[in-house]
């Protein structure tokens, strides 16, 4: 059987998530942005896509990382707390954006009449960050292969960090480029295969997740 | 249509270019600032980032010598950033919108002094925007107005801390663009 995903529409994300932010960052009750973590995390179980246990555990490590940071630093145990959650939150929130497929936010944007130029800077943004995440993983990857103390920490920054990364950028900016040129892109007004209207199911969880994070914020 | 093409100021290659760039601003973002969030120093974002934020708008600039160039980079670089907080967006455009105003004020041309002079103007506009724009509107989460000028000293090590390192940066991107000229 052919199962619908229950993937929210991309403009229902947005708003949602402008909305859990604006009502959570400047929250700093630990127990509320719990919950408002919780509520995203709900959020991120209904949309479908692959390892998320894993990601949302590295997402936790670096705000573990965070909250011995700020502990050191400030001393204080709720302050601690509160950054650590203020940016685990953050994470979420966009580990939930950013597993929106491409195709679909192109969708949800183009019905919003942005111009295709600036559309397709987003876009590029936002299929590339993983891209360049993985190349950087890749040359940190191959910058252990050499010897410890045969370069200083500065130099071997520059030698194997900067200039590989500054390499891969030219390279896949200029590919990408020779794609789009290739494309003919912005030569028509483009159209859409398959349509994406916001259905009901889209503005009942957005109502209904709207409530339960106002709901959280404002409860005693 | 090819005079249509013409017209445009961007081009596609331009737009790419830049997109790219964006990602590789958003991604350095991504790896130095949550580390320091807690941290309550003002300026300490743009400290962390400074270095290769000037690394990345200096490569900007060399690909794409036109003005607006760092204004379009830096607002869709934070576009994503939005749905964090709408005020990271205002700032980093705003900054980029200075590094412009810059390159226009030196005549578009692209010497080592000059382009070191990018990294400088886009951190040290940086810095004090955010910091002003974070005590207006949000003083709940970031430094307020009195916490700012409580330490006067730190404020400017904030403010040229990150001028130095965006210069610095800026200037190290010259010697990148040195190495890979083989490639252009």
């Amino acid at each position: 059987m052919n199962k619908t995903p229950l993937r929210l529409h991309p403009l229902g994300k947005l708003l949602l998530i402008l909305l859990v932010m604006a009502l959570g960052f400047p929250c700093w009750d630990v127990r509320k942005l719990l919950l408002l973590c919780a509520l995203v995390l709900v959020l991120l179980a209904l949309d479908p896509g692959e390892r998320l246990p894993l990601r949302v555990l590295r997402l936790s490590l670096l705000s573990a990382f965070v909250f011995l940071v700020t502990l050191l630093i400030g001393d204080r145990l709720d302050m601690a707390f509160g950054a650590a959650l203020h940016l685990e939150l953050m994470l979420l929130l966009s580990l939930w954006m950013f597993r929106t497929p491409v195709s679909e936010l192109l969708r949800g944007l183009q019905s919003c009449r942005v111009p295709d130029g600036l559309l397709l800077g987003f876009l590029i943004v936002f299929r590339f960050i993983d891209v360049l995440f993985e190349e950087l993983q890749s040359i940190r990857l191959a910058g252990s292969m050499l010897p410890r103390g045969s370069l200083s920490a500065p130099k071997k920054l520059y030698r194997c960090l900067m200039l590989p990364f500054v390499y891969r950028l030219f390279v896949l900016s200029d590919q990408l480029s020779l794609s789009v040129t290739s494309r003919d892109f912005g030569a028509a007004k483009r159209s859409q295969y398959r349509e994406n209207p916001i259905r009901a199911r889209d503005l009942i969880t957005l109502a209904v997740s709207a409530a339960v994070c106002g709901g959280i914020v404002w409860m005693r | 249509m090819n005079k249509e093409k013409k017209a445009r100021y961007f081009t596609n290659k331009d737009i790419v270019r830049m997109a790219v760039m964006a990602a590789a601003l958003f991604v350095v973002s991504c790896v130095t600032v949550p580390l320091v969030l807690g941290v309550p120093f003002p300026g300490i974002r743009t400290l962390a980032c400074g270095l290769f934020f000037g690394v990345i708008i200096a490569l900007t600039y060399a690909r794409v010598p036109k003005f607006g160039a760092g204004t379009i980079t830096t607002l869709i670089c934070s576009l994503p950033m939005a749905f964090f907080s709408p005020i990271i967006t205002v700032f980093t455009t705003a900054a980029g919108f200075c590094t412009d105003l810059y390159f226009l004020l030196v005549g578009k041309k692209l010497t080592v002094k000059t382009i070191t002079g990018l990294g400088a103007v886009l951190m040290g506009t940086m810095m004090p925007i955010a910091a002003a724009m974070g005590a207006i509107f949000v003083p709940e989460t970031e430094l307020t107005w009195a916490d700012l000028f409580r330490n006067p000293l730190y404020l400017a090590i904030g403010f040229f801390g990150s001028l130095i390192l965006g210069a610095l940066g800026s200037f190290l991107a010259t010697k990148i663009f040195k190495e890979l000229k083989g490639y252009e």
